[in-house]
């Protein structure tokens, strides 16, 4: 075969790849996100790291600081591609259900504020699920909810910081004082 | 001696006795549970006990008044253990979660109570920028002070829920003041996060 014929092969199956690959992998500027992802998740591109295929799915990775934790859910600030925070997001989990914390296993009921967590948006359906402890297991995925901080409801009473014990020392001291007093006004009367 | 005299002797004695125990209560109390609750850190290992010392240890464990957390405010040299309540004992022994309020691990407003003639009369010399560690069980959360307000005792505002986690340090004001202090020093402090250090 001539070197022309090998430059030829090799020049096609380069247009060729080139052709294919978007096809088969998609990064945040370019995944195919559906409106209806769009309309519950508006800035997902702005938070999204990459892009995965997970059966058969594609999903969008977020990455974020949980901000709080409640029953059978996790509230989470996600990374933006500035360095600034997103709105918060809360995600459903389940207590029992084990995600990764710094490369080890960790169930949701055990997680802390404060701690960084990795979520899947899938790309064509308004879904979200944290990423399971280990890559194997399946995801369980929530619909995406509205942006909206976990605030609860306020009947807090101030505590009551004042202790009785400087009050009962007072009065201890006052009484041996006064039993003192006496005793000398006796012995003096005596004397 | 007449009775007056001796009734006196006996109420005074009593009162300071009282007094004094409860200081000495105070002090083993915290240390006590600042130790249980490194200890509970690092758990036995149990691999080779029996089942039954198993479950004696684990409700052994549970009756005991145990800390939460342990408070830390490096500036003021100040390390106290944290208990689930507010109540009268738990702040002898320490400080106490306001009841309603958030969590250390659970996020949100979290509401942190002592006694001014205690351990947090040391509050007073806090300053804005100070940071404030709550080591729990789970985690090791920083938080820094941004704000200290005196404000009146029915005055709640500042205990309300916040959306990202805080803590809310609280004692009576003035600190030097015989009987029910009319006021509050509540010190305000914002979460650090790791990701931004």
């Amino acid at each position: 075969m001539r070197r022309s014929t090998y430059l030829s092969i090799i020049g096609v199956t380069a247009v060729l790849g080139g052709v294919a690959a978007p096809a088969l992998a998609a990064d945040c500027a370019t995944a195919q996100f559906s409106e209806a992802v769009l309309a519950r998740f508006p800035n997902i591109r702005a938070v999204c790291t990459d892009v995965i295929e997970k059966d058969g799915q594609q999903y969008a990775v977020v990455k974020g600081d949980l901000v709080r934790t409640g029953n059978n859910a996790v509230y989470m600030k996600f990374n933006m591609a500035d360095g600034t925070k997103s709105d918060t997001r809360k995600i459903e989990t389940r207590p029992e259900f084990r995600v990764k914390v710094d490369g080890k296993p960790v169930s949701v009921r055990n997680l802390a504020v404060g701690q960084q967590l990795t979520a899947y948006v899938k790309v064509s359906d308004p879904v979200i699920a944290l990423e399971p402890a280990e890559p194997t297991e399946s995801l369980a995925s929530y619909p995406i909810q509205d942006a909206a901080p976990a605030m609860a409801a306020s009947n807090v009473e101030m505590p009551h910081t004042a202790s009785a014990l400087p009050g009962v020392a007072s009065l201890g001291a006052l009484l041996l004082a006064f039993a003192g007093m006496l005793t000398f006004l006796r012995v003096r009367r005596q004397s | 001696m007449r009775w007056s005299e001796v009734a006196a002797y006996v109420g005074g004695a009593l009162l300071c006795s009282l007094f004094v125990l409860a200081q000495a209560d105070s002090a083993l109390g915290s240390t006590n549970a600042i130790e249980d609750f490194a200890a509970s850190l690092t758990p036995p290992d149990q691999s080779l006990w029996a089942a039954g010392r198993v479950r004696d240890y684990q409700v052994a464990q549970q009756t005991k008044m145990q800390a939460v957390a342990v408070l830390t405010v490096p500036s003021l040299k100040l390390q106290v253990p944290v208990f689930g309540s507010d109540d009268e004992l738990s702040l002898n022994r320490g400080a106490g979660l306001v009841a309603g309020m958030g969590t250390p691990d659970g996020g949100g407003n979290v509401g942190i109570a002592g006694h001014r003639d205690g351990f947090f009369r040391v509050l007073k010399d806090i300053k804005v920028g100070d940071l404030i560690e709550v080591r729990t069980r789970l985690k090791l959360h920083r938080y820094r002070v941004s704000s200290i307000d005196i404000v009146d005792a029915a005055d709640k505002r500042l205990l309300t829920d916040t959306e990202l986690p805080s803590v809310t340090l609280v004692t009576c004001y003035p600190f030097y003041y015989l009987g029910n202090a009319p006021q509050r020093y509540i010190v305000a402090a914002t979460y650090e996060w790791p990701s931004d250090t």
